[in-house]
């Protein structure tokens, strides 16, 4: 059974048009993240469902209900906001009540399901607080609160973490998948960050210009990108892009470097290296010409250029690299599967 | 950071602050002065001998049924004006808040009354509710209703309230529409998700959030009523008929001015700057109060 369906859903706002048709079916259960750079529409998506702007083309199903004219409370679903959107003249508790008072719950049923939200998310001590004597974290967990007690569908979480300080996002994110994970509550969660989207998606959905432009598992994203886009916008460092011409039988970057490849396509690509896949070798036949070194760590990252070309490369060496040490070049080999080819007029994926 | 300048000499900080001061000085601390002054003295008919009475003048205000009356007629106005002013300005604003097309003409035309000084709205208004030849007491004749606000005390009294309510809707509807734009929007969906309908988040949501700026328009619309409606009573009433609209500044004009008893217009005055600092203190009291959002 599908717990959210999206037919081929437009949105414009004026002439304007922000997404250009997006199809997907969300299981029940499943926790679905919407990644995309800032303007991409992702957002915009993300309130069409909760009902905060009309769907200009397309549907939208809630349980297998079409919910285009529905109001937003009429719809099954919460939404957790990046700024929380606590009612600041209100304690906890009343936060998380406000809903439930509403739907003209009993008032002994209603202490019990915050009473239980509460202790799920650790908020027994501060219900009688209000919002503005909590910390950020625990402003989070009060939004988040808020929706869980309403028992909804859907979780719509709209970037809810950006506001947080880099060690508490990273908790809040482990928090947000194990109480998912216990409520099975199907949830789209919004972000620009691919961490946050590895980490916390069953399957993701990422976005560039209104367009889905790969829809998948995390891994099958990473291993296999659909798109140049997507290849690009995910993985950290990222991918090194670099223009060649594929024979069928091995791929010729610009510099005329030839490296084996495993594809049968003929004609101009962009071959598409990712950093880690670069292994130092005294024989490879990638040579960089080495400006920067980023040590971070378990690892060490180097920038530079491809030798005999200014195209910009960077490679990810595991383990210690001082600085010190560096040469100007170095040479790398990567294995004939680790290299993804595109095609240069679609800058989609060529599959070997 | 704190930026200031720094001024070595005392000369040129004194002759900077001399501007303010000087209007400060003559425009209050002198009709202040005069007024506590006089309020402590009764001159004779004829302005030939002024004689001191100490607190006699204040005695007399107590114990005149007039003054009370004064107080209650000006209690009734205040209120009025207030409610009616805030409560309409509160409506308008949240009709123009949710616009979208054309948000920047209604709002332009609903500030302009603000621009009409209190005298001219009186004349204006006058044109429409004159006994004799207004359009509206007219129309109101044709309907079988005899329209005379100089006989009748409530129709003076309701339309000097209207008047002073339609020139000051504008001024709270720019206060209410700047709060109502304060609030941040995820709020208001947060609400509209969590199921309240426009009339329930307006009670539970956004009318909380409003209430500082609600409690500083009270202040301010009660001076407005006790104090910048002057022009209007005088064109329109004068304060009759008989005293039925004849606030306390109106009384202070017209014992002072018609009936020429200065001590008794100079102590009422000094009552009423009583009044205006309770006002003000209790203004800054609760202005400090911390807004939410």
């Amino acid at each position: 059974m599908a717990g959210l369906t999206l037919r081929n859903v437009h949105k414009s706002f004026g002439k304007v048009k922000v997404i250009h048709g997006i199809d997907m079916e969300v299981e029940n259960g499943e926790f679905i993240v919407i990644v995309g750079p800032s303007g991409c529409g992702k957002s915009t998506l993300l309130r069409m469902i909760a009902g905060l702007e009309n769907v200009s083309d397309g549907d939208v199903l809630i349980d297998n209900l079409k919910v285009n004219d529905k109001e937003p409370m009429d719809r099954n679903i919460a939404m957790v906001f990046q700024n929380y959107a606590l009612y600041p003249h209100m304690s906890v508790f009343n936060n998380m009540a406000y809903g439930l008072k509403i739907a003209g719950l009993p008032k002994s049923e209603i202490a019990e399901r915050v009473r239980q939200g509460a202790m799920m998310l650790e908020l027994d001590g501060l219900l009688d607080r209000k919002p503005r004597e909590l910390s950020g974290g625990q402003r989070q967990r009060v939004a988040m609160g808020r929706a869980i007690v309403r028992q909804p569908a859907v979780f719509l979480f709209d970037e809810p973490l950006s506001n947080l300080d880099a060690k508490l996002r990273i908790q809040m994110r482990l928090e947000i998948k194990s109480l998912q994970q216990r409520l099975g509550t199907t949830s789209l969660f919004v972000t620009h960050d691919q961490i946050e989207a590895m980490t916390l998606a069953d399957r993701m959905v990422v976005m560039n210009e209104g367009v889905a432009e790969q829809i998948g598992s995390p891994l099958d994203v990473f291993q296999k990108p659909e798109t140049i886009f997507a290849a690009e916008f995910i993985g950290s460092p990222a991918m090194n892009i670099i223009k060649a011409i594929s024979d069928g039988q091995s791929v010729k970057l610009e510099n005329g470097t030839i490296l084996k490849s495993l594809t049968q396509f003929n004609g101009e690509i962009w071959a598409g290296l990712r950093p880690e896949d670069l292994i130092p070798d005294k024989k490879g036949k990638i040579i960089m010409q080495i400006k920067m070194v980023e040590p971070i760590g378990a690892s060490t990252i180097l920038h530079g250029t491809l030798k005999n070309s200014d195209t910009q490369i960077v490679s990810m060496v595991q383990g210690l690299f001082n600085p010190r040490d560096r040469q100007p070049e170095m040479s790398f080999s990567i294995s004939p599967e680790a290299i993804h080819l595109f095609n240069r007029d679609t800058g989609k994926r060529i599959d070997n | 950071m704190e930026k200031r300048v720094y001024f070595k000499g005392w000369f040129l900080p004194a002759l900077l602050i001399v501007p303010q001061l000087a209007i400060t000085a003559i425009f209050f601390f002198y009709p202040a002065g005069t007024a506590i002054w006089w309020s402590l003295f009764n001159p004779d008919p004829f302005g030939l001998s002024t004689k001191f009475v100490g607190f006699a003048n204040f005695d007399f205000l107590f114990s005149d049924p007039y003054y009370k009356e004064s107080f209650y007629t000006t209690a009734i106005f205040s209120v009025l004006v207030t409610f009616f002013s805030m409560g309409l300005a509160l409506f308008l604003a949240v009709l123009a808040d949710r616009l979208i097309k054309g948000a920047g003409i209604y709002q332009t035309l609903l500030i302009w009354p603000y621009a009409v000084a209190p005298a001219i709205a009186g004349i204006l208004w006058l044109f429409l509710f004159d006994t004799r030849t207004g359009l509206i007491s007219w129309y109101l004749g044709l309907l079988g209703y005899d329209w005379n606000h100089l006989l009748n005390h409530n129709e003076a009294m309701g339309l000097v309230v209207a008047v002073s309510t339609w020139s000051r809707v504008s001024y709270n509807f720019l206060f209410f529409l700047a709060g109502l734009q304060a609030i941040p929007s995820t709020i208001i969906e947060a609400a509209a998700i969590d199921g309240a309908r426009f009339w329930k988040r307006f009670w539970t949501i956004v009318f909380p959030l409003l209430s500082p700026m609600t409690f500083f328009l009270v202040v301010m619309n009660v001076v407005y009523a006790f104090f910048d409606t002057f022009g209007i009573i005088h064109t329109i009433t004068k304060g009759g008929p008989g005293q039925s609209t004849t606030i306390l500044v109106y009384k202070v004009y017209s014992d002072g001015f018609v009936g020429l008893d200065l001590g008794s217009s100079a102590a009422q005055s000094v009552i009423l700057l009583i009044i205006v600092g309770i006002l003000t203190i209790l203004q800054f009291k609760f202005v400090e109060k911390k807004v939410h959002y």
